[in-house]
């Protein structure tokens, strides 16, 4: 449940039309709050009316980048940690208080970040502010909790890993594309560490990151703002802070040569291929055009990849692309599952084509607007929920500090050109630094 | 010591009390906000269809959505699934567009267009920014007025479906539904039907045609309007759009009576199952009944949420079950009351008691504390508002106010409605409704809980296809001849006992056809026997090899991958030895397996049936062909790891091989996939040892 689905949400955007309507851009922004707590907690306050609900969302920047080698998958045990007991309650019971009130409560792990999102009726916001102050400090670290979520997470991670065709090749593929850095490993973990891991070393991790001068609070939907800040400085302001350690620089080693990596794989049914390349971060002004470039390539069954290989060819069952745009770097990853009967190196090649056609003759004003399009009714869509507003805040404030980049950020899609396209084709695209992940079933007994 | 002894407790006191103090109490819920419905025209187009119109100017979105009166009621016994197909198709193709085009059309501007069947109406969807409503609402009167129907996304879509209700026998919960259903309403009633591969397949493209003539009319429908729209400017669009759109004699929706069957437990024996489904369900009053919503907020009080008696009794105080549930259905004319659980196999009767006990609580008691029936009522409403955040959500509500013909005032106040119910209220409808005189039973679980159940009242036994066992049975005549004889005359068939035991080498060649989903693989089988204890397979297609070495002489078997052997161990080895055994020779010694059931069931369609269960309880029915001895088909259940399915194993095209008769086609059909095998096969011939162990 409390998975990080980033990575499927990139792989699942929907098509692309051979029309193409430009118009201009409008949707009504949304107005809001911010303020600083003493005690170094940031706290945004919106406004909408339009059901009586309300949405908390507390941001916390811990993910699995602030963990060093031998204690990964901290950052992700938290996220299940926090739904255990604290000072105020004991375990097992904010899901049911949650859903007494006809509310519902989740949270997800990334590498630069941990958020917990907690939706009610807004007669009771209060129920969700004591719990998320509650956690923030009040968790209690102990045998019990720890070992029962440890049992959970082995399961994910057994569930993740083992039990899903190609569920190895995310792990495999960052520890190619950026070896040397904390994005090396992923969220979930080494399986290791996390069996290793003593009640102590997550307490320090707790009372190392857990603090209010660490996290964005958003509050979203009805509420009268003069009110809830009171309830925010009742709950929050009395909570101490801390000195955060300064983040270790991440030295990624660029890519020299390509990298091929064969992987026998028991639950996969075809074989397919993975391949990566080193890209823009989420804060690099080239992640807009590479967003674009790859809904262009890969989403839907009019875009250029479908036709060529599932449509036309009928090398592939299916052919996507996504970018993998976080804080500190990124990469652009295609995956490729093979047609029963087809060659590996037959799809390669044909990969290799459609990626040079785009550097070499770029694209046309009419894909690039369809693209655009489709960004821009996901932008104006995710303002009509109180959540994926405060999601969407949450992150503009932690990672740019500028919350307003949420009536903004659609302006950066839009000035995108089609030079800029086939620039930054040619820019990242580089079929001699890049990593190629073979995933072959492979038939037990 | 003492002093400091003494300064400890005084510091920990201290800290407790200051500790103590920092920890705020779980707040009260507030009263709840001040919610307006909101404000909604109702106006009717020149071709009579009823138009709502809803404004919201939160964001500059549209969203259109259609109600047809009719759902999967309308299907027919026979040709259950239409309405379904109906809808899916809608989008399939309509005015000048193909599928493609409309769905390419809609993905470029990030809009949608989409249909679906529910029971007692239809529904088409539209979504898109307001700047390209345009483009979005033609599309969807297209869909709405000019379907068609194109025979290839026809063909596509039945795929589909047939793969769909396939997996219907691997869930014992849908299996537990449809029973239940059958008994409530009566096997005949519309809301008892389910999809299986004969009504899919009764279902032609003429059948949908008729299906929408029928359905699809102004004066058998409403339309919602929801968002950012100027009211005069969208009943324009409207008119002129659907101005071609002409009225027509709408279909008869009455009341279907409920035919109930006879009171009782109706079980269907499963064998495999790791779990038992149990439901049990009383019918209940129509929509508009006075009791209606006590009935509904009773089954939020029975299994809801945490807060519910299910939850608290079957899952908390003895995890007999993960997900118990109950509700209350919201048809129009006719409703029934459901409690229900995958419960495990040795708690089935257990479980079916606590859910009487805790039906039977509700009225006769008192222990519905008023506490707890707030805490669900706080659900209830939290639930209604929070769904209002979805911009759908309030034409749903209005649109289905006016199908059901309840008065919008009592939609709007429905939190004060779930307020104003009592406790008083609810034991005196479960007192009416819920009592055990008037509860049907179902259980789908193992065959050997049948006498368990004995004590809920009569057990009548049934199909997984719901089918009276009874009924079953009576195409299947008294074969009047042995176990023993039929093996006698099955191994006379294929060639009598001499010269089977003469075979002391074989192999088999063959082409193997996979066929999955729509696509096929070819590959080529090799199998080396040397009897009774050696055997080497090889199977190789584009996408895996596959090869196994039993050597019963050296007690050891290994398997390969192709790139990798790996020597077989303990079950795995034991099992493997199992699945690759002669068939043929294997069944000649069926009687002799003592730790195995084997009887006649009787003779059907010329065919001799022979029960088989093995010691892990998977059954299997072997049909001997009546005239010739020779075997024609296997119907098992196994048990994997998506619990049981059904396998059924044919062999035709029997040949002389020196002496021995085999089938030169082996065909294996499962719910995922079908395999065809082509074989020869080679008696006595030389195979050198080496054959029998990896390289």
């Amino acid at each position: 449940m409390r998975i990080l689905k980033k990575l499927f949400f990139a792989i699942t955007i929907t098509c692309i039309a051979t029309q193409v309507y430009a118009k201009e851009a409008g949707f009504n922004p949304i107005k809001f709050t911010k303020e600083v707590l003493d005690n170094g907690l940031q706290v945004i306050y919106t406004v909408d009316k339009s059901a009586p609900v309300v949405a908390t969302v507390v941001h916390y920047r811990v993910g699995s980048r602030y963990e060093i080698p031998g204690k990964t998958g901290y950052a992700h045990f938290f996220e299940h940690l926090m739904f255990e007991a604290t000072n105020a309650y004991p375990r097992a019971t904010i899901d049911k208080y949650v859903e007494e009130a006809g509310g519902n409560m989740n949270a997800h792990t990334s590498n630069d970040e941990t958020v917990f999102y907690i939706k009610l009726p807004a007669n009771q916001l209060k129920l969700g502010l004591w719990i998320e102050s509650q956690r923030m400090r009040g968790l209690k670290v102990d045998t019990v909790g720890v070992e029962t979520q440890r049992g959970v997470v082995t399961e994910e991670m057994k569930m993740r890993r083992e039990n899903s065709a190609y569920g190895t090749f995310f792990d495999k593929m960052s520890s190619y594309l950026f070896k040397g850095g904390n994005y090396e490993w992923t969220t979930i973990g080494a399986f290791d560490d996390i069996q290793n891991a003593k009640v102590s070393d997550f307490r320090n991790f707790y009372d190392t990151y857990y603090y209010p001068n660490n996290a964005t609070l958003v509050i979203a939907g009805d509420i009268n703002i003069e009110q809830t800040r009171q309830w925010v400085k009742e709950y929050f302001g009395s909570l101490p802070n801390t000195t955060i350690p300064p983040e270790n620089p991440m030295k990624i080693i660029p890519l020299e040569k390509a990298i091929v990596d064969t992987v026998y794989d028991e639950k996969a049914q075809l074989p397919a291929l993975f391949i990566g390349y080193q890209g823009p971060s989420s804060l690099d002004s080239n992640s807009y055009a590479v967003s674009l470039l790859t809904s262009i390539l890969a989403s839907g069954e009019s875009s250029r990849m479908y036709q060529e290989l599932v449509d036309k060819k009928r090398v592939s069952v299916q052919a996507s692309v996504f970018p993998l745009a976080m804080e500190k770097a990124g990469g652009i990853i295609f995956i490729d599952v093979i047609a029963p009967g087809k060659e590996i190196d037959e799809n390669i090649k044909e990969i290799d084509k459609i990626i040079k056609k785009v550097a070499t003759d770029g694209v046309t004003p009419e894909e690039l607007q369809k693209a655009k399009n489709i960004v821009e009714a996901s932008f104006v869509g995710d303002k009509m929920n109180v959540l994926s507003e405060a999601m969407s805040l949450a992150s503009y404030n932690s990672y740019y500090n500028d919350p307003s980049l949420i009536n903004t950020e659609l302006t950066k899609y839009l000035k995108v050109t089609v030079e800029d396209i086939k620039r930054v084709a040619n820019q990242y695209f580089n079929t001699d630094k890049r990593v190629i992940l073979i995933y072959l079933p492979k038939q037990g007994s | 010591m003492k002093k400091i002894l003494i300064g400890i407790l005084l510091f920990v006191s201290f800290y407790g009390i200051s500790f103590s103090q920092n920890i705020p109490p779980k707040p009260e819920p507030l009263p709840a906000n001040q919610f307006n419905f909101p404000e909604y025209k109702v106006a009717t187009l020149s071709n009579g269809l009823k138009v709502f119109l809803i404004k919201d100017d939160e964001q500059p979105v549209l969203i259109i959505n259609l109600l047809i009166k009719g759902g999967t009621v309308l299907d027919g016994k026979n040709k259950t699934g239409a309405t379904d197909y109906l809808a899916a198709m809608l989008t399939k193709g309509a005015g000048k567009r193909n599928a493609l085009e409309i769905a390419q059309t809609l993905d470029g501007i990030g809009a949608s267009v989409a249909a679906g069947a529910r029971g007692e109406y239809m529904e088409v969807t539209g979504y898109s920014l307001k700047k390209h409503f345009n483009i979005m609402f033609d599309i969807f009167a297209d869909v709405v007025l000019a379907p068609t129907f194109p025979s290839d996304e026809f063909d596509k879509l039945m795929d589909q479906f047939l793969a769909s209700v396939k997996m219907r026998k691997s869930s014992s919960s849908t299996i537990a539904g449809d029973m239940i259903k059958a008994a409530v309403y009566g096997q005949d009633h519309p809301f008892a039907q389910f999809k299986t591969e004969q009504t899919l397949k009764a279902i032609k493209v003429s059948d949908l045609k008729d299906l929408y003539k029928n359905t699809f009319m102004p004066n058998n429908a409403t339309i919602a309007v929801t968002g950012d729209f100027d009211e005069k400017e969208i009943i324009n669009i409207l008119e002129e759009k659907l101005k071609n759109w002409k009225k027509g004699t709408p279909p008869n929706l009455g009341q279907i009576e409920a035919k109930s069957m006879k009171r009782g437990v109706y079980f269907i024996p499963r064998p495999g199952s790791k779990q038992s489904s149990i439901v049990i369900s009383q019918l209940t009053v129509p929509r508009n009944h006075p009791d209606y919503d006590v009935l509904s907020l009773t089954g939020s009080v029975m299994g809801g949420s945490f807060g519910s008696k299910l939850f608290r009794t079957l899952r908390e105080k003895y995890s007999f079950t993960y997900t118990p549930y109950a509700y209350h259905t919201s048809s129009k004319y006719i409703n029934r009351f459901a409690c229900g659980a995958e419960v495990k196999n040795e708690k089935t009767d257990s479980s079916l008691t606590i859910i009487l006990e805790q039906l039977q609580s509700l009225y006769s008691d008192g222990d519905l504390s008023k506490e707890d029936l707030d805490r669900i009522k706080n659900n209830n409403i939290g639930s209604y508002l929070m769904a209002f955040e979805n911009s759908g959500y309030i034409s749903d509500l209005v649109q289905s106010a006016d199908f059901y013909e309840i008065p919008i005032d009592k939609i709007k106040n429905y939190p004060q409605i779930v307020q104003n119910i009592t406790t008083l209220d609810i034991s005196k409808v479960a007192a009416k409704y819920l009592t055990p005189e008037k509860s049907y039973i179902a259980v789908v679980g193992l065959p050997s809980l049948r006498d368990s159940l004995k004590k809920f009242g009569p057990v009548y036994e049934y199909t997984l296809d719901i089918k009276p066992v009874e009924e079953s049975k009576t195409n299947v005549k008294s074969s009047g001849i042995s176990k023993e004889q039929v093996i006698e005359k099955f191994e006379k068939a294929i060639g009598g006992k001499e010269a089977i035991s003469k075979v002391k080498t074989m192999k088999i060649e063959g082409s193997l056809t996979l066929s999955a989903q729509g696509q096929s693989i070819s590959g080529n089988v090799m199998q080396v026997f040397e009897f009774p204890d050696k055997v080497h397979t090889l199977t190789k297609t584009p996408i895996f090899t596959n090869e196994i070495w039993i050597n019963k002489t050296l007690n050891k078997g290994w398997a390969s991958n192709g790139n990798e052997t790996n020597e077989l161990k303990d079950d795995e080895l034991t099992e493997t030895e199992e699945s690759t055994k002669f068939e043929f020779f294997d069944i000649t010694q069926l009687l002799a397996k003592t730790d195995y059931k084997v009887e006649v069931k009787g003779e059907k369609d010329g065919m001799i049936m022979l029960k088989v269960v093995d010691p892990e309880e998977n059954e299997s029915t072997y049909y001997f062909n009546k005239t010739t001895g020779l075997l024609d088909k296997i119907e098992a259940s196994q048990v994997t790891e998506q619990g049981p399915m059904d396998i059924t194993m044919e062999f035709k095209e029997y040949e002389d091989f020196r002496g021995i008769k085999l089938p030169l086609k082996q065909i294996t059909t499962t719910p995922m996939y079908t395999t065809t095998l082509d074989a020869v096969y080679w008696i006595n011939p030389d195979i050198s040892d080496e054959t029998f162990q990896p390289k």
